[in-house]
């Protein structure tokens, strides 16, 4: 049953993967994870070390005066992931056209054309309150259909119109008015990173609703959309844990009133290693024998750790990947079953306490909770199970890659 | 297995146990210190000086109101004096058993301008940060003379945070919030910056303005209008606003602090106060949310 599955799965991916657009963007992918590795690993670093409110910085008190403000470090991160985003979807255009339109063809307006609103759209985002979400499948949709009226304006035109005459450059300023008019209506609710209220609501203390979002959360990062930061760094907002956090400190092993909840389940076990348990495919893909594969899981290993699997969304790529999205979905729901089952059995405490910013989830149950052994028990069971469900899907992809070298 | 994939295992290993050994450890300190507060009863009334004025400035007011509540268990008083260096200077006491200890926070730098005023709340931000680890308390009652009450409406406005203290009652005594101006339509740009900042008081707050009147016009120090600019402020933007006016003898600006009638005041409003504020809600960790999500 499993092996046919796995089998149908396989071959829907190798469809998938065959497609042009889906092709050339996964070809894009590669060519801008430099640029991901570094803008990660810039993260990781101020995240860690130089922010004032960085984990080690917390944890050893000290603080680097000339990363005082946080501004600074954001900033860089803001201006690496507009690019990344940016030179994804220039590369892409440039692909897809290329192999549209005949070889006289010169593609750089469109492909300028899409740079720049990637841009404005990324600008849009940014509030007064910092940078907000971006949503790399927002921008690719628009940028596809922007590349489908280019194509169709070629056709009706039957090809006889110049690169940069007259017809083109009006097409550029057409399109350009009508995405920048769209992005600057479009709901502050679309880029918005935290949505306290909504996760605050009593629908999500059940075990239940909490899997139903353990499911969708891989889904939505498969499609590009971002994840609400109140699943992990803006957990401890949620009214459920305030909740459970002022029962503890009125008497310290109270009855918590609210044991199931994002924080306690999502953050701490549905999401080791990012969004679909992906510290597991990062241990995986260390130990791959194909040289290319092997110097992914390298990169990929310590920011998965410290959760952030964009590396691997771009690498393997996770984004628009059927092969991965049911492991990512099992080993999310096969963590948030876990947690809730291990707390509905009393094995382990809910986490209930605020851990310094940038504490990996691997280990937020046993800082965080009162059971901190058997929360760490629980967490290496999940990554072994995490491990164990991405193995059979991803094996073939890594003999391949071997065989290959 | 390659050498590198070795040393990103070794450093992966390294990192996790470094961070679960040293995390826990803090976690610990932080959250004993955190529970410590949140189930403290201890609610000091905390005083703040004017202008030229040392943190003696309130003895003769604590002597009295201790000799006149006697019965009622005397306060115990510390002093800290925040000096030109930023360092601190401690002297007397809280009694843990206390419940409402009077602690007054002075400045060595203390001259009568808007910068000195900025600089000094920013000082008041660190003094109150270590006032809470030495003694947990959550909740607690200002009060600012003259310039003191500038200091902290500058300190409410700009570094005080509701989710490690909580403010019940701020009273000030000759506060002038327009400074030296006669006239309200004139506002001088620290009351400028005072209303444009208002929004940030704790909305459940309750701030009584005490001014002292010995010609009609003024204290002898600061115009009474100047006092007066104070619901500019906080009219609409805190949960009570009320403006008292005291007359008499000693009814004059250095002499507020002793006046009867303000330490009745203090007495009924500060003191007494039932004002419980909102539901006190448990002080989170520093959970510093980088605001990114790709």
């Amino acid at each position: 049953m499993f092996a046919k599955i796995l089998a149908k799965v396989q071959q829907w991916d190798r469809a998938w993967v065959g497609l042009s657009p889906i092709k050339n963007l996964f070809s894009s992918f590669k060519q801008v994870l430099p640029l991901v590795i570094i803008d990660v690993y810039w993260r990781l670093i101020t995240r860690l070390f130089l922010d004032p409110g960085a984990l080690f910085a917390t944890i050893f008190h000290y603080k680097i005066h000339f990363f005082s403000n946080p501004q600074f470090s954001q900033g860089v991160g803001n201006v690496l992931d507009y690019l990344v985003v940016a030179f994804t979807i220039a590369l892409w255009t440039k692909k897809y056209l290329t192999e549209k339109l005949s070889d006289k063809r010169d593609p750089i307006l469109p492909v300028t054309v899409n740079f720049g609103l990637v841009l404005v759209q990324t600008f849009f985002t940014v509030s007064n309150q910092g940078q907000l979400t971006i949503h790399l499948g927002l921008c690719l949709l628009v940028a596809y259909l922007i590349n489908l009226t280019y194509l169709a304006l070629t056709k009706i035109t039957k090809n006889r119109l110049q690169d940069m005459g007259f017809a083109y450059l009006s097409w550029a300023a057409i399109v350009s008015v009508i995405v920048v008019t769209i992005t600057s209506f479009m709901p502050n609710i679309v880029t918005q990173g935290t949505y306290t209220t909504f996760f605050s609501s009593n629908f999500f203390a059940h075990y239940y609703s909490l899997a139903l979002v353990a499911v969708l959360a891989p889904i939505m990062l498969v499609l590009g959309i971002s994840i609400p930061l109140d699943l992990s760094t803006s957990a401890t907002d949620l009214a459920q844990v305030n909740t459970n956090l002022n029962a503890v400190y009125q008497s310290v092993m109270a009855t918590l009133p609210q044991p199931q909840n994002p924080y306690s389940v999502l953050t701490t076990s549905a999401m080791i290693g990012g969004v679909g348990a992906t510290l597991g495919l990062a241990f995986i893909l260390i130990f791959a024998k194909g040289k290319k594969t092997r110097r992914l899981g390298f990169w990929s290993l310590l920011p998965t750790l410290f959760d952030s699997n964009r590396i691997l969304a771009y690498g393997v790529p996770l984004y628009f990947r059927p092969l991965t999205l049911v492991p990512m979905i099992l080993s999310s729901l096969f963590g948030s079953l876990s947690a809730s089952v291990a707390i509905k059995l009393d094995f382990i405490r809910p986490t209930v306490f605020s851990a310094p910013n940038g504490t990996p989830h691997l280990l937020l149950g046993f800082m965080a909770s009162q059971t901190p052994w058997r929360s760490l028990i629980l967490a290496i069971f999940v990554l072994i199970g995490s491990i164990l469900i991405y193995w059979p899907f991803v094996k073939d992809m890594v003999k391949r890659e071997a065989e290959h070298d | 297995m390659t050498k590198s994939t070795k040393f990103m295992l070794v450093l992966t290993v390294l990192l996790t146990v470094v961070i679960a050994l040293f995390g826990r450890v803090w976690m610990l300190s932080e959250h004993q210190n955190d529970r410590a507060i949140q189930k403290s009863r201890m609610e000091p009334v905390i005083f703040v000086p004017g202008s030229s004025a040392t943190v003696r400035r309130f003895d003769d007011l604590f002597a009295t109101i201790n000799s006149e509540d006697r019965d009622k268990g005397t306060h115990s008083v510390l002093k800290v004096q925040v000096n030109y260096d930023g360092s601190l200077t401690y002297s007397g006491h809280v009694d843990s058993s206390n419940r409402r200890p009077f602690i007054v926070v002075g400045f060595e730098r203390n001259q009568d301008n808007y910068p000195t005023i900025q600089a000094d709340s920013e000082a008041l931000s660190k003094v109150m940060t270590d006032l809470q680890t030495r003694y947990h308390f959550r909740s607690f009652s200002a009060v600012g003379h003259s310039n003191g009450g500038l200091i902290w409406t500058d300190y409410l406005e700009n570094y005080y945070s509701s989710t490690n203290f909580h403010i019940r009652t701020l009273m000030t005594l000759g506060t002038p919030f327009n400074f030296s101006e006669t006239s309200t339509t004139r506002q001088t740009t620290m009351l400028s910056d005072m209303i444009d900042g208002a929004s940030s008081l704790p909305s459940d707050l309750v701030v009584y303005s005490v001014a002292g009147s010995e010609d009609y016009t003024d204290d002898g120090t600061v115009p009474v209008q100047s006092v007066l600019s104070g619901k500019y402020i906080f009219q609409k933007n805190v949960a009570k606003y009320t403006q008292t006016t005291v007359s008499g003898d000693n009814a004059g600006h250095s002499k507020l602090p002793e006046n009867p009638e303000v330490i009745n005041l203090i007495r009924e409003l500060v003191l007494q106060n039932p004002n419980d504020g909102s539901k006190l809600t448990p002080k989170k960790a520093k959970s510093i949310s980088d605001g990114f999500s790709r």
